[in-house]
């Protein structure tokens, strides 16, 4: 799986813009500010159809424009090429595949996945939960449209279960707790199989950076769903006015050596944890699509540093897009 | 720019109506002009409407006498009881043909969000009724969203003590999706393979 190429139309600071990539990893260099993570987004964005450090469209449109167009070609190994336009135009976004129009963005992840990171993504490795459960959730709901639509569930039922709690008005909490334990069990379910594979890929799969005994990842559910069970808490929920316990509570353990990686990891220990995950998730993806997915690194260099990127980022299989502000001497280099 | 003030006036009504601009609104009044016998029927029926359209106070569906024909029909009193959300709904089954029994209208679905509970909507004269009528089945005919499934799980609850039959049609349809714009075999199929309460 691999870009070929990108062409920009009033998308962020790119007028009209295109660029092509080869195999391996892809260097895009520039000086500060002449949008280099734009262009990796823009790549990302082909993938997931919004961006990956969640800007919202309107703000990815140039200034003075008042439409902009991504359009790519990405090749997969057996050498099939398909192209990819998304055009955000009067705040609607249509998105084609080959030329035809697709029905949910989450088609052109299909054909076209990409795992990413970038310094935004910091929240996930400083313990913050609902970044972990996010991150999680993102790629779940790209491999699994019933995960998609049972998370969307559960969170409409957990809107009105709080305006319930809000206003005091628990004597009909009951209906909505069933509602939130029916599609909850799904969503908690697909979470706890997502996690157990993907300790299993890293078990498994080449070592990355972080010796990988050290590295474990565990989900902790805030109760063990099951029928009925809600209603046990309705007092607790109502004294203090919000829904405290569900899928939309539990946690994403990293563990460090056995220990919360917030608490004992250093900052680069952090990122490379996040990188060794990421790794696994690649993996994990590349199982089911059969193909590595296209790997974006936003600025590796300084937070990794340059020896560490070209002893680890340089060897990796597949295509993978980073950004540095440094001219480095490996990779293919894209200047801007 | 001068214009009679009954046409002036005609055009302002028209507006007041979903999905009518100005443009729209003058093409039917210079229509209207052209043809007076249907101005004449459209009056009349537009007063009848106004005169003699009003909710059920049984079912809560839309009639023009009080109770409506259905509620008053003995034939109709078969111990089935269809709960729909809107009285629209109602023209719906109706439509499809092969429902014999009567009807209970909601007049929406729980959504505390928008402060909608069920003294918001007819569901407190709902157990008093399934006694009444003497109905064996309550058929739950409710889309099947979220807010949907909250509600006929309320009702689930409701009538769970008297021991009637409560069954649900929405199963087969398509998650989120609106009773009605389902197509009418779709329905069918749905009332038809409608399932018991698990
Ligand atoms: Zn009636």
């Amino acid at each position: 799986m691999r870009i070929q190429s990108v062409h920009l139309l009033h998308y962020r600071n790119f007028g009209e813009r295109s660029f092509y990539f080869t195999d391996g990893l892809q260097v895009i260099t520039g000086e500060n500010g002449v949008g280099k993570t734009n262009l990796l987004e823009a790549v990302g964005y082909l993938s997931l159809g919004k961006s990956i450090r969640r800007v919202p469209d309107p703000e990815l449109v140039q200034w003075g424009a008042d439409f902009f167009l991504v359009e790519g070609t990405v090749e997969r190994n057996t050498g099939a090429t398909h192209r990819i336009k998304i055009r955000y135009w009067q705040g609607k976004k249509e998105a084609f595949l080959d030329g035809k129009r697709v029905e949910a963005l989450r088609e052109l992840f299909q054909v076209f996945p990409v795992v990413s990171a970038t310094p935004l993504d910091q929240p996930v490795v400083e313990g913050e939960p609902e970044a972990r459960r996010s991150f999680l959730d993102r790629y779940l709901g790209l491999l699994d449209p019933v995960y998609a639509q049972k998370l969307a569930q559960y969170r409409r039922a957990l809107r009105q279960k709080n305006a319930l709690l809000r206003e005091g008005h628990v004597e009909t909490l009951a209906p909505w707790n069933r509602q939130l334990e029916q599609t909850g069990a799904y969503v908690v379910q697909r979470r706890t199989e997502m996690v157990r594979t993907l300790q299993e890929v890293l078990k498994n799969g080449r070592q990355v950076s972080l010796p990988r005994e050290e590295v474990t990842l565990a989900y902790q559910p805030s109760l063990p769903l099951r029928e009925g069970i809600l209603d046990a808490y309705i007092e607790e929920e109502h004294e203090r006015g919000v829904a405290l316990y569900g899928p939309h509570r539990d946690q994403i353990l990293f563990l460090y050596r056995g220990y919360p990686l917030e608490h004992v990891g250093s900052q680069g220990e952090k990122w490379l944890f996040l990188l060794t995950v990421l790794m696994g998730l690649r993996d994990l993806l590349a199982q089911h699509y059969g193909e590595l997915p296209v790997l974006l690194l936003d600025e590796p260099i300084s937070i990794f540093g340059e020896s560490f990127v070209q002893k680890f980022v340089a060897g990796l299989e597949g295509q993978t897009l980073i950004t540095s502000v440094h001219p480095v001497s490996i990779g293919t280099p894209i200047p801007i | 720019m001068w214009v009679p003030s009954s046409v002036d006036r005609l055009i302002r009504a028209l507006k007041k109506l979903p999905g009518i601009g100005t443009r729209t609104a003058e093409r039917l009044v210079f229509f209207l002009l052209r043809n007076p016998s249907i101005i004449q029927e459209l009056a009349q029926s537009l007063d009848q409407a106004a005169k003699e359209l009003r909710f059920c106070s049984i079912c809560h569906g839309i009639t023009d006498t009080d109770p409506c024909p259905i509620c008053q029909d003995p034939g109709r009193a078969t111990g089935v009881l269809a709960v729909v959300e809107r009285p629209q709904d109602v023209f719906l089954f109706e439509k499809l043909g092969i429902f014999r029994g009567r009807y209970h209208v909601l007049g929406g679905v729980l959504s505390p969000v928008d402060g909608i509970g069920p003294d918001q909507l007819f569901l407190r004269d709902l157990p008093e009724r399934v006694q009444r009528e003497q109905i064996q089945e309550v058929i739950l005919a409710l889309n099947p969203t979220v807010e949907g499934d909250a509600t006929a799980q309320y009702i689930h609850d409701l009538l769970k003590d008297s021991g009637v039959k409560v069954t649900r049609i929405a199963r087969g349809l398509p998650a989120g999706s609106d009773i009605s714009l389902t197509d009418v075999t779709t329905l069918k199929e749905a009332l038809l393979g409608r399932s018991e309460w698990e």
